[in-house]
C-alpha cells in the first residue's frame, strides 16, 4: 500500500510531500513493525534445535526496548517443544543467560562488542548489515516487505542449528 | 448346441482350442489388470498422501510467518502441480472457511466443503482422490489445513489402455490359436478322417483286405489296430462266406444241369415212345396241329396215314412180347425209311398202331404212293430169332382239308379208312370215304373196340341153368357171351353180336366161346351123378365157315370135352335159307356126337318138313311166346301146339324166358320138357354157376 502510494507520489514528482508523509507516519509504522518482528522472533525460535529438556528459553532484548512489550506479549504462556519461555531486558552487555537475543538499533555503535560477548545465543537485529557484521538473523526490508537474512556460518560457529524450513524462507543466506 | 453337433471334428477341435485359449487369456489378463489397477490405485493413494504430507510440512513455515510469505505458500502449492495428476491444492488457515491459498488446474474444480476439510485423511469420489492434512507448527500446534486432490484420470486411462491391449492380444491370440489349431488339429483329426475314409471305402467296395496304416502309438494307434483286427475278422468271415457261396453255387449249377437233363429226358419221354423212340401220340398231335395251321395259312394239303399191323397180335401171343417188341422196333425203322424227314412225322400211338403225317402234298396220290411204298417195304420178311415173319399193314388215309379241318377228325377218319382197308382184305390202303355217315362211324368205332376186346380178353362167358320140369333136376346150361368193355361196361349181346357177324369177328369170338364153355363144363361133372351138358350158340357166319367142323373137332380134342354133352344151338334163320347145305353140316356134327337144337323157334319162317329131315334133338320156344302165355290165349295155343308137334317129331322142348310161376304151370300142363328163365336163374358168371351146382334141383319143380 505504501509502496503503491510511494510510486504514485514519485511519478507525480511530489518528493517533498512523500517525505512529509513518511515522517508523520513513522511512529505508527514502527509500532506495527515491532509487533511483526516480535512475532517472527518467536517463530525463529521454533525453527532452532534447542539442547536440554524442558529448559526455559530466555528471550532477551539488548539495548532500547521498543519491541520489548510486543515480544513479551507474544511469548506469554507459550511453549516451544516443551521449553517454557521467558522475557528478559538486558541493559549491559551480559547475554550469558539469554537464548535468543534481539539487539536493538540503539546498540548499532557498539555492535561489535555485543556480538563479541555472545556465545551460544541466537542473535536477531534490525541493524543494517547486521548479518554481514557477524549477526545471525537480520531483519531487512525488501520492496517494502519485511524479510530476513541469515548468516549461516555465524549460527554454525555459535553451535546453533537452524532448520532448513527457516533457511528456505530467508531472503539471503550469507 | 445343435450347430456345434453338426460341425466336423476338425472345427469342433478348433473351436474348443480357440475358446479355451481365449478364455484362459481373458481370465489371466483380467486378473492381471485387476491386480495392476488395484496396485495403481494404491500407488495413487500413497502418492497423494505423501505429497500432501510433504507439502503440509513445507507449507507450515510460510504459514507460520504470515502474510509476507503467502507467495511461498502459493509457490509450494504450484509446485505440487508439477505432478500432472494433481487437479487441485488448497491451503487453509486454522478455522478459516476460505482458502488461504489455492491452486486449481482447471476452473471447474469445486472447492472442498467444510465437512471434507474436517475429515482428515483419504477421501474418494468417483472422479478423484483427495487427502486432507493438518498443517502443524514445529512445536506441534495446528496452524492450518491442506488438501490435495488427485484426479483418477490416469486410472481410467490405464483401464482403457489395458482394455485395448487385452482386446488386441486376445484377437491376436485367437487368430494365432485358430491358425495353430488349424494346423495341429490334423494330428487328431487326420487319422480319424483317414479311418472314416477307409470305412467308407470298405463299405462301398466291399473290399475287406484294406488296412489302415498308422505309426501312432497312442489311443489312435490302438484304434487303428482294433479297426484292422476287426477288418481281418470280417475278411476271414467274408472269405468263408465266399467259399460257402461258391460251393453252394457249384452245387446249384450241378443240380441245375442235372435237373435240366432230367427235364429234357422227361420231356423226351413225355413225347416219345420208349420202345421205338418214335414220337408218341401227344407229340404227333402237337406236330399235326402245327402242320395244319401252317397248311391253312399257306393253302397247302397234308395227309395223315393210320397204319395197323394185320396179324401182329398173333405174333405177340405165340412168340411173346420180346419178339413183338423187336418187330415193332424194326417196323419203326422201316417206316422211317419211307418218308421225307424231317418235315414228315412218324409216330407210334400204341400197340401195333402207327401214324404218319405227310406235309405239303400236292395231290392225294402222293399219300397213296407213300402207302404203297410202306406196303412194299414191309413185304420183306422180318427176322427174329432165326424166324421169318410176314407182317402186313392196313393203312387208312385222310387228307386235309377235305377229310377234316382238325387233328381229331383227321385221325378218326384215317382210322375209318384203315378199317375199310382191313375189311377189304388187309395189306392194303384205303382213303377215307366222306359219305360214311355218323352211324357207320360209330359202328366202326364199336368194331374197333370189339377187335381190341378180343385181344384184351374183355369177353366173358355166362351160364343160364336149364331144368327138367318132371324131375326138377338141373340138366345143364346155355353158354352166353358177355362183353365187359372198359368203355361201356356190360354191353348187351344184341348190340355187338350183329356187328361181330358183319365184321367176321364172330368167327374168332365164337371159337373162343366154344372153347371156354367146353373147358368150364368139365368142372361141372361129378362122378356118379347125371352129367351136365352145355349148349353153345353158333352164328350164321360160323356155320357157313368151311373149317367149322375141323375147328369144333380141334376144340373138342384140345379140351377133352365129351361131344355128347355139347349142344350146338342154331337159329331158324340160320338153318332154313340153305337147307340142303345145312343138312349136310348138321349130319356131320351129329355124327361127331353132338346135340343140335333150334333156337328162337317160332320167330322165323320154319318149314316143318325140314324139321322132320334135319337131325335136330331139341326145339327151344322163343321167349316172346312164353312171356305172354299167362294173358294171351293165342300164345298159349301156339305153345301147346309147338310142344305137341315137337313131341310128335320126337323132339325135346325147352321153354325159354320163364319168369313167372303161372307160365311154369301152363308149361307143366302142356308137358313141356325143360325150362329156362329168370324164374330159375338168370345168366350168371362161371363161379356163381359152380355154386349153384351144390344144389342142382329147383325147389319150384318139386
Amino acid at each position: 500500500m505504501r509502496f503503491i502510494l510511494m510510486n504514485i507520489f514519485t511519478k507525480m514528482k511530489m518528493e517533498l510531500f512523500l517525505l512529509c508523509l513518511l515522517l508523520s507516519n513513522n511512529s505508527a509504522l514502527a509500532n506495527s513493525d515491532y509487533a511483526t518482528k516480535a512475532h517472527q522472533i518467536y517463530q525463529f525460535a521454533q525453527y532452532i534445535e534447542w539442547h536440554g529438556e524442558n529448559d526455559t528459553l530466555t528471550f532477551c532484548v539488548v539495548g532500547d526496548n521498543p519491541i520489548g512489550n510486543s515480544l513479551s506479549q507474544v511469548i506469554a504462556n507459550k511453549k516451544i517443544n516443551g521449553h517454557p519461555l521467558e522475557f528478559k531486558q538486558v541493559t549491559g552487555n551480559q547475554l550469558s543467560h539469554c537464548d535468543i537475543a534481539f539487539i536493538s538499533d540503539s546498540k548499532r555503535g557498539e555492535l561489535a562488542q555485543v556480538l563479541h560477548s555472545t556465545r551460544h545465543q541466537l542473535t536477531v537485529s534490525d541493524i543494517p548489515d547486521f548479518a554481514e557484521k557477524g549477526g545471525m538473523i537480520e531483519f531487512t526490508k525488501v520492496e517494502g516487505k519485511l524479510r530476513f537474512v541469515i548468516n549461516r556460518n555465524a549460527a554454525v560457529r555459535a553451535g546453533i542449528k537452524i532448520s532448513s524450513q527457516l533457511l528456505k524462507l530467508a531472503h539471503k543466506i550469507l | 448346441m445343435a450347430f456345434f453337433k453338426r460341425l466336423s471334428i476338425r472345427y469342433k477341435l478348433i473351436l474348443i482350442i480357440v475358446s479355451i485359449s481365449s478364455m484362459v487369456l481373458l481370465l489371466s489378463s483380467g486378473l492381471l489388470i485387476a491386480n495392476e489397477l488395484i496396485f495403481l490405485r494404491k500407488m495413487m493413494e500413497q502418492e497423494v498422501e505423501i505429497q500432501t504430507k510433504i507439502t503440509a510440512v513445507n507449507i507450515a513455515s510460510p504459514l507460520l510467518f504470515g502474510e509476507g510469505y503467502q507467495d511461498e505458500v502459493d509457490k509450494l502449492l504450484e509446485a505440487c502441480a508439477k505432478n500432472q495428476h494433481i487437479m487441485a491444492a488448497y491451503a487453509y488457515l486454522k478455522h478459516a472457511t476460505t482458502p488461504y491459498s489455492a491452486y486449481t488446474r482447471t476452473a471447474s474444480e469445486i472447492p472442498p466443503t467444510p465437512e471434507e476439510l474436517n475429515s482428515f485423511g483419504l477421501q474418494e469420489t468417483s472422479s478423484y482422490l483427495q487427502y486432507t492434512q493438518k498443517v502443524l507448527s514445529p512445536s506441534g500446534d495446528e496452524i492450518g489445513v491442506i488438501l490435495l486432490r488427485l484426479g483418477l484420470k490416469p486410472l481410467t486411462e490405464r483401464i482403457h489402455w489395458y482394455l485395448w491391449t487385452v482386446f488386441f492380444i486376445l484377437s491376436l491370440s485367437m487368430i494365432l490359436a485358430f491358425i495353430l489349431s488349424f494346423y495341429f488339429q490334423g494330428i487328431i483329426t487326420k487319422p480319424i478322417l483317414q479311418l472314416a475314409h477307409l470305412t467308407r471305402r470298405v463299405s462301398t467296395q466291399k473290399n475287406y483286405s484294406l488296412r489302415a496304416d498308422s505309426n501312432h502309438v497312442d489311443e489312435i494307434g490302438s484304434l487303428f489296430d482294433g479297426f484292422n483286427q476287426m477288418l481281418e475278422a470280417i475278411q476271414e468271415r467274408d472269405s468263408e462266406l465266399e467259399e460257402h457261396r461258391e460251393q453252394l453255387e457249384n452245387l446249384v449249377a450241378i443240380r441245375t444241369i442235372d435237373l435240366k437233363k432230367a427235364n429234357q429226358k422227361l420231356t423226351y419221354q413225355a413225347y416219345h415212345d420208349a420202345l421205338t423212340n418214335l414220337p408218341n401220340r401227344a407229340l404227333f398231335i402237337k406236330r399235326a396241329k402245327q402242320a395244319i395251321e401252317y397248311a391253312e395259312y399257306n393253302n397247302e394239303s397234308l395227309a395223315i396215314l393210320f397204319i395197323d399191323l394185320d396179324n401182329f397180335k398173333f405174333i405177340n401171343d405165340t412168340l411173346g412180347h420180346a419178339a413183338g417188341d423187336h418187330l415193332l422196333q424194326e417196323i419203326g425203322k422201316r417206316l422211317l425209311g419211307c418218308t421225307r424227314l424231317p418235315s414228315d412225322t412218324i409216330a407210334r400211338l400204341g400197340g401195333d398202331e402207327f401214324t404218319i403225317l405227310l406235309r405239303d402234298i400236292t395231290d392225294p396220290t402222293d399219300a397213296a404212293m407213300v402207302a404203297d411204298y410202306i406196303i412194299k417195304t414191309l413185304m420183306t420178311p422180318l427176322q427174329f430169332d432165326q424166324h421169318e415173319f410176314y407182317i402186313t399193314p392196313s393203312i387208312g388215309i385222310s387228307i386235309y382239308p377235305q377229310d377234316g379241318l382238325d387233328v381229331g377228325t383227321l385221325m378218326k377218319n384215317a382210322d375209318v379208312g384203315m378199317y375199310l382197308a382191313k375189311k377189304q382184305g388187309r395189306n392194303s390202303y384205303r382213303f377215307y370215304i366222306s359219305s360214311a355217315n355218323l352211324e357207320s362211324a360209330e359202328r366202326l368205332n364199336m368194331e374197333n373196340k370189339l377187335r381190341q376186346a378180343l385181344e384184351c380178353n374183355e369177353f366173358e362167358v355166362w351160364y343160364q341153368p336149364r331144368f327138367e320140369i318132371k324131375t326138377g333136376r338141373l340138366l345143364g346150361a346155355e353158354a352166353l357171351v358177355r362183353w365187359r368193355s372198359p368203355d361201356f361196361n356190360l354191353v348187351s349181346p344184341s348190340q355187338f353180336i350183329p356187328l361181330a357177324e358183319d365184321t367176321g369177328l364172330i368167327i374168332p369170338l365164337g371159337e373162343w366161346v366154344l372153347r371156354t364153355a367146353c373147358e368150364e363144363s368139365l368142372h361141372w361133372q361129378r362122378a356118379g351123378e347125371h352129367p351136365l351138358s352145355v349148349s353153345v350158340n353158333l352164328s350164321a357166319r360160323q356155320f357157313v365157315q368151311a373149317d367149322l367142323l375141323s375147328t369144333i373137332e380141334r376144340v373138342l380134342g384140345e379140351t377133352g370135352m365129351n361131344p355128347h354133352l355139347l349142344e350146338l344151338e342154331l337159329t331158324e334163320s340160320l338153318i332154313m335159307p340153305n337147307a340142303e347145305d345145312t343138312i349136310e353140316t348138321l349130319n356131320a356134327l351129329k355124327k361127331m356126337g353132338m346135340q343140335i337144337s333150334v333156337d328162337d323157334f317160332g320167330t322165323g319162317y320154319s318149314s316143318l318138313s325140314y324139321l322132320k329131315r334135319f337131325p335136330i334133338d331139341t326145339l327151344k320156344i322163343d321167349q316172346s311166346f312164353v312171356r305172354d302165355m299167362d294173358h294171351d290165349a293165342d300164345d298159349c295155343a301156339l305153345v301147346s301146339a309147338i310142344i305137341a308137334m315137337a313131341h310128335n317129331l320126337k323132339l325135346e322142348v325147352v321153354a325159354e324166358g320163364v319168369e313167372k310161376v303161372e307160365q311154369l304151370q301152363f308149361l307143366q300142363g302142356y308137358n313141356c320138357d325143360c325150362v329156362q328163365g329168370f324164374l330159375f336163374g338168370k345168366p350168371m358168371p362161371a363161379d356163381e354157376f359152380r355154386r349153384l351146382l351144390e344144389n342142382p334141383v329147383s325147389p319150384l319143380l318139386l
